[in-house]
């Protein structure tokens, strides 16, 4: 399919975005900007860059690891930042960069349970007869758990405009997914729910979307929920400071060799949709965006706790 | 009110679902068997006839799902009102119900997220087990979830309204012994409040507090006490979440004598909170240690032994004496 140039530039400099986003987390918590745990995504931004760049702002959508999506979609940086550091302006409540206005209606760390919440929404949208498509990444780990199977029979038996998305990324904690599923392709699985379901390079920004973009059509048209996996790998711990026990330095530096930014920008160079020169310039104000939203964010007003309680209490009293 | 004819338990939901589904295009129900089949308990007869398959929904047998997707779809303009076919099944979607429906409002956004969860408990007709659970005490531990358990027809429709018409999940649990019970209801308009105990019967000498299935029992065990002369005032709380403490404090000012009864097991039950409740802030009114009168520990294992299991009148019945004499 024909993709845009300018389709493309967005969606490489979404993949910067995503990717500086997903780094500055690392600094911030590292350096003590925020604590607790941290889930980073670098090497799986392909396909929710691609799915990000494919959906209408009034989609829905929910991410796997990563805030990779969330990004794509548009939402601001600065909220993400906010919300990680416990400030004022977060995204919404206690989950950084879950901004409603967006399609995020939250996400759960018990995995997949979030799934059915999704569709939901995707049922609510078909009874409303609205238009909205809902997205719904998931890992290949979360694919084994109960509610995704409960929930996307009924996104198949009610024909709902939904796509599943698992970015298999070979890793479940430490364990690895063919050790965890016996069959050779998770979006085999689709067969069974009787929606179309297909296996993409995951690490392929425009096979993504090739991937992405039918099914997304597909849906929007109340043609029913499609299935794609998209194969790629996780190049950091399952959290900062995983001593990642369960696979070899070797195989992560062979794994680095396709990083999806690295390879996104060289076929852009190789298509002739910018010089090396202009990605270089695109990768330097990216960078420099996201420098600014996490300065930003740093100095707005830390949340007032007493008035999150306040709030929590009052609602728990209504 | 305007007197209407009695109806069953069964018929008073009914009746509200049908009256706010004509009120509110949003309101939407689905659930296992609620479609052609009308409900387990035929609770949903005829509903999928007046409203269609888009607006009834028989689901698999799926109860994450059922829950779960209840969540999405209500942050999103809709108001389900969702099936759990027993409350013994709430197991099977743990999670979604205690994680998710009763937090997500203030964990994502404020968005509100009106679902009302029906599921039928306790124990009737000896089936026991999974087919017989009261499942509140879990319930009211988890934050953000009300929870409705109504006696009356009339308390069936109006509180299913008010759940219906606002904007919290709430649990709506509907005992099983109970669907056959005739009663006065409201008309279309009568709403029951959330938190607003009734009193079922006055008295002087001691407070039974109770609800659901187990009012009807400290009735019958109030009735045999007054022929021995104990007055006692019986308290029927109507919803759990938000609790109408007050009532409470109020009848014992009174009695200063408190049974606290239901059907739940006794261990972490309703029933112990509702005694510190008293402890903390009613002490000075009581002349007597509180009591109460619950399940015993153990699995209800139904059939003959669902009455050894489950409190009955007699055990009411002594432990009032034994509050009121000493």
């Amino acid at each position: 399919m024909e993709i845009a140039k300018e389709k493309l530039l967005e969606m490489y400099r979404k993949l910067l975005l995503a990717r500086y986003v997903d780094d500055k987390l690392y600094e911030l918590n590292t350096t003590g900007a925020f604590t607790g745990w941290l889930h980073l995504g670098a090497g799986q931004e392909a396909m929710p860059v691609a799915v990000g760049s494919i959906l209408r702002k009034d989609d829905y959508v929910k991410p796997s690891r990563a805030m990779h999506v969330i990004v794509a979609k548009g939402a601001p940086v600065l909220g993400i930042f906010a919300g990680m550091m416990g400030r004022s302006e977060g995204g919404s409540g206690h989950h950084g960069g879950f901004n409603p206005e967006y399609g995020l209606l939250g996400a759960s760390t018990s995995l997949g349970e979030d799934i059915p919440i999704y569709v939901g929404a995707a049922l609510s949208m078909k009874i409303q007869k609205k238009d909205r498509v809902t997205a719904c990444f998931f890992g290949d780990g979360t694919s084994n758990r109960g509610p995704v199977h409960e929930a996307m029979n009924f996104a198949a038996i009610w024909k709902l405009p939904i796509v599943f998305i698992c970015e298999n990324n070979q890793y479940a904690i430490s364990m690895r997914w063919d050790r965890a599923i016996a069959a050779s392709s998770i979006a085999d699985r689709a067969v069974g729910y009787g929606m179309p379901g297909m296996e993409v390079d995951g690490n392929d920004v425009i096979a993504c979307y090739e991937a992405a973009y039918p099914a997304i059509e597909r849906a929007r048209a109340g043609d029913g929920p499609s299935f794609i996996e998209a194969k790629t790998y996780r190049l950091r711990g399952h959290w900062e400071g995983d001593p990642e026990t369960y696979r070899s330095k070797d195989e992560v530096a062979e794994a680095r060799k396709r990083d999806p930014v690295v390879g996104f920008r060289e076929q852009l160079v190789r298509m002739g949709v910018l010089t090396a020169e202009e990605a270089g310039r695109v990768a330097a104000e990216t960078k420099a965006e996201v420098e600014q939203a996490a300065e930003q964010a740093q100095k707005l007003p830390v949340q007032d706790l007493e008035a999150v309680k306040r709030q929590l209490l009052g609602a728990a009293s209504a | 009110m305007q007197a209407r004819k009695d109806i069953t338990y069964r018929w008073a939901i009914n009746h509200a679902l049908a009256e706010e589904m004509r009120l509110d295009p949003m309101v939407v129900l689905w659930g296992e068997d609620i479609g052609i089949h009308g409900g387990n308990f035929g609770v949903t007869r005829g509903l999928v006839e007046e409203f269609g398959e888009e607006r009834v929904r028989d689901t698999p047998i799926s109860e994450i799902a059922i829950v779960g997707t209840s969540v999405g779809a209500a942050m999103t303009g809709l108001r389900p009102v969702v099936e759990i076919m027993f409350a013994g099944f709430i197991g099977c979607c743990f999670d979604a119900l205690f994680m998710k429906l009763g937090t997500w409002r203030q964990v994502h956004g404020n968005i509100p997220v009106p679902v009302v969860v029906r599921a039928p408990m306790g124990g009737a007709g000896g089936a026991g087990l999974e087919h017989a659970y009261c499942p509140e005490a879990l319930l009211i531990h988890s934050p953000g979830l009300k929870v409705l358990v109504p006696s009356t027809p009339y308390d069936a429709k109006g509180l299913l309204k008010t759940a219906i018409r606002g904007e919290d999940p709430c649990v709506y649990l509907e005992h099983i012994a109970l669907y056959t019970k005739r009663g006065p209801v409201g008309d279309a308009d009568t709403l029951v409040p959330f938190g607003k105990a009734e009193v079922r019967r006055e008295g002087k000498d001691a407070t039974i507090v109770t609800y659901s299935a187990m009012v009807y029992k400290a009735m019958e065990a109030a009735e045999r006490l007054a022929q021995e002369g104990i007055e006692c005032e019986v308290i029927d709380l109507r919803t759990l979440v938000p609790l109408d403490e007050e009532a409470i404090y109020q009848s014992l000012k009174k009695t200063g004598r408190l049974v606290v009864v239901h059907e739940d097991m006794e261990r972490g039950g309703v029933a112990g909170e509702i005694m510190a409740k008293v402890m903390e802030n009613a002490f000075d009114y009581l002349d007597a240690p509180v009591k109460r009168v619950a399940a015993l520990n153990v699995p209800n294992l139904g059939g003959p032994m669902e009455s050894v299991c489950l409190p009955q009148a007699e055990n009411i019945v002594a432990a009032v004496k034994s509050v009121v004499r000493g």
